[in-house]
């Protein structure tokens, strides 16, 4: 009897420990609708809600699994979300969901409704990748490429990109919702256009509490990477031409005297002939002059003072947003 | 279980199961900040000193020959006897319920919470009352299993991590740096004597150089879950999530196939927890049947 009640617990433990939470309810056992991706925009008052689905049946062959959008609005997200949860036969299993996609209509209130929405999804994928588009909706309708579904192509589209270029996009939820929970809450999502059904990236966008503020094309995506620490090697674009990085060191001086001064100085090895390094700080400036009138510390320079200079960082902290808005930037391009 | 000088690595691993405990499901805890992994060595330091300082209290005091006490001694020994069975219960109750949460949470969730804590409280019973030798067994084996989990997990997470979070830029203030320590201090720091009692009482003495290895490997590992959580998240968001050590081991994909691991992070949950909670079960076990002893022998 205690032989048999031994293998009897250790098969109940066994399924519990695999994973499998034994559903009971359910609109089709077994059979739910895997997401792959989710997106979001809004129309006047009222948000939409993309969830870009796959149904997987064991018994169906890969031609009949079946791609679908479904759709749901309403004047919030949990509205939203029902109205979505109606229009579908199955259930969604979020914790495959690779891709979140924010529209351009998205306010920062409804930002903060859609990162709140995500987080309190138990089965929610912390690594799913925030992207930022026109049109969610649009992006989502797009044809696959590679896989299954557009959310994981847009996954792949990333990687791959980052592979390229060498820039790493900070673009997963745990990575965001990290700089939403810091004091200084500046983040980037890549951008992505849509033209006859195919996509491509473009650039990315800044956001400042949860509002996009900037919006960045691919050559100042790259530079913004390359002094932030976000891009070591890979390649440079720049007027339409690639440029090989061979390698990259930035240096920060800082110095306060009424107003903040900051001297960069960026080595840039780039292989070839031509030399767009003048450019280069020419657009830096540029980039700066911008985040200056956004009042958001794009190069994170808050950041390196707090490390570096904690002396000043002490005497600058209360007030650092102003004084940034004021502050001076010298830039050199070795 | 009368042979003192065998099960030697097996005691070690149960040491090292029980540190990791329920600790590996909840740290790092609300309210956790920049100074949490400095509050922890300070904890995990703290421990290992505790339990090597206290052995000769612990062999006095769970040792003792019931029958040659004095009277005072006696109100002693029984005082210290029932203060350790409730403690035993606070932190065995403690580990139980962080599993049951879990467990009704992720994985019976679409079932009342009794049935997760039917299931567990069973399974637990079940190894209380086998034989030591049995739990022993299977707790070398977990140690296995949980050790190449964890290590395989970090390694696979290095890439994510940014070691800014845990950067130090200022020293704590006394209060700032209390208010981190204090998440650490019942458990796992207090608990490690917990680790000394449960040999006297399987192994009637307590055993220094495999407790030394088994609280090392135990705050070693427990150490990396933080580590882990802490360095891929921030302390802000670390600290907000529910499970953070399954949230960071989610993130890990190999290849296109194998995502949502997750569940290995499960196996830890459990096996920790499980080992905790038996050996807390069997402590208050023994200390009231020790308590018992005394309170019937007549002078």
């Amino acid at each position: 009897m205690r032989k048999i009640l031994s293998v009897l617990l250790s098969v109940l433990l066994c399924v519990l420990l695999c994973g499998c939470s034994l559903k009971a309810r359910g609109r089709q056992k077994g059979l739910e609708a895997i997401v792959s991706s989710v997106g979001f925009d809004c129309i006047d008052d009222r948000i939409f809600m993309y969830i870009e689905t796959v149904g997987v049946n064991s018994e169906d062959s890969e031609a009949d699994r079946k791609l679908i959008l479904t759709e749901g609005s309403g004047k919030n997200l949990a509205v939203a979300y029902e109205q979505a949860n109606k229009n579908s036969v199955r259930p969604f299993m979020f914790s495959h969901c690779a891709v979140a996609v924010i529209g351009e209509n998205v306010t920062a209130k409804r930002m903060r409704e859609i990162c709140r929405f995500l987080y309190n999804k138990d089965e929610i994928n912390l690594s799913l990748r925030f992207i930022y588009t026109k049109s969610a909706k649009e992006l989502l309708s797009c044809d696959t490429v590679g896989s299954v579904t557009v959310g994981y192509d847009l996954s792949d589209a990333l990687e791959k990109l980052t592979d390229y270029s060498g820039t790493d996009f900070e673009n997963r939820f745990y990575e965001v919702e990290s700089a939403r929970k810091n004091a200084v809450n500046i983040f980037s999502l890549p951008r992505f256009r849509v033209e006859e059904k195919s996509y491509s990236a473009d650039g990315s966008v800044i956001f400042k509490n949860d509002e996009p503020v900037m919006i960045l094309d691919s050559s100042q995506t790259q530079i913004l990477a390359f002094l932030t620490d976000n891009q070591k090697k890979g390649q440079i674009l720049f007027n339409n031409r690639a440029y090989a990085v061979d390698s990259v060191k930035v240096k920060h001086r800082f110095s306060f005297d009424e107003r903040l001064k900051t001297s960069l100085t960026v080595n840039l090895k780039l292989s070839g002939d031509e030399n767009p390094k003048q450019q280069i700080a020419e657009e830096i400036k540029e980039l700066f002059i911008s985040s200056k009138l956004k009042g958001a510390d794009i190069f994170m320079l808050g950041n390196k003072i707090e490390k570096k200079e904690r002396k000043l960082w002490s005497k600058i902290e209360h007030g650092y947003y102003s004084i940034y808005k004021n502050s001076q930037l010298a830039v050199t391009v070795k | 279980m009368k042979k003192t000088d065998s099960f030697v690595s097996h005691s070690s691993a149960l040491a090292a199961l029980f540190i990791l405990g329920n600790g590996v499901i909840i740290f790092p805890v609300s309210g956790a900040d920049k100074y949490t992994f400095l509050g922890y060595i300070t904890a995990a330091l703290s421990g290992f000193l505790l339990y090597f300082i206290l052995i000769p209290v612990i062999n006095r005091l769970y040792t003792a020959e019931d029958k040659k006490i004095k009277p005072l001694k006696k109100t002693l020994f029984l005082i210290v006897y029932l203060i350790t069975a409730l403690a035993a219960l606070k932190i065995g109750a403690d580990a139980f319920l962080s599993f049951t949460e879990f467990a009704s949470a992720l994985l019976l969730k679409d079932y009342p919470k009794v049935i997760a804590v039917i299931v567990f409280l069973l399974t637990v019973v079940f190894f209380v009352s086998r034989r030591a030798e049995n739990f022993l067994k299977f707790c070398l084996l977990a140690i296995v299993v949980t050790l190449a989990i964890i290590i395989f997990f970090f390694l696979a997470s290095l890439n994510s991590f940014d070691f800014d979070n845990i950067v130090i830029l200022n020293l704590p203030t006394l209060k700032g740096f209390y208010s981190q320590l204090k998440n650490y201090l019942l458990n796992p720091m207090l608990s490690t004597i917990f680790v000394g009692i449960y040999e006297v009482c399987v192994f009637k003495k307590v055993r220094p150089k495999a407790t030394f290895w088994g609280l090392f490997i135990g705050y070693t590992l427990l150490g990396m879950c933080i580590l882990n959580s802490v360095l891929m998240f921030g302390t802000n968001l670390g600290a907000a999530l529910q499970y953070p050590y399954a949230s960071a081991v989610s993130t890990v994909t190999i290849g296109r196939l194998f995502t949502r691991l997750d569940g290995f992070s499960y196996f830890v949950y459990f096996v920790s927890s499980l080992s905790k909670v038996a050996v807390c079960l069997f402590l208050v076990w023994e200390m009231l049947k020790k308590a018992n002893k005394i309170l019937a022998f007549k002078e």
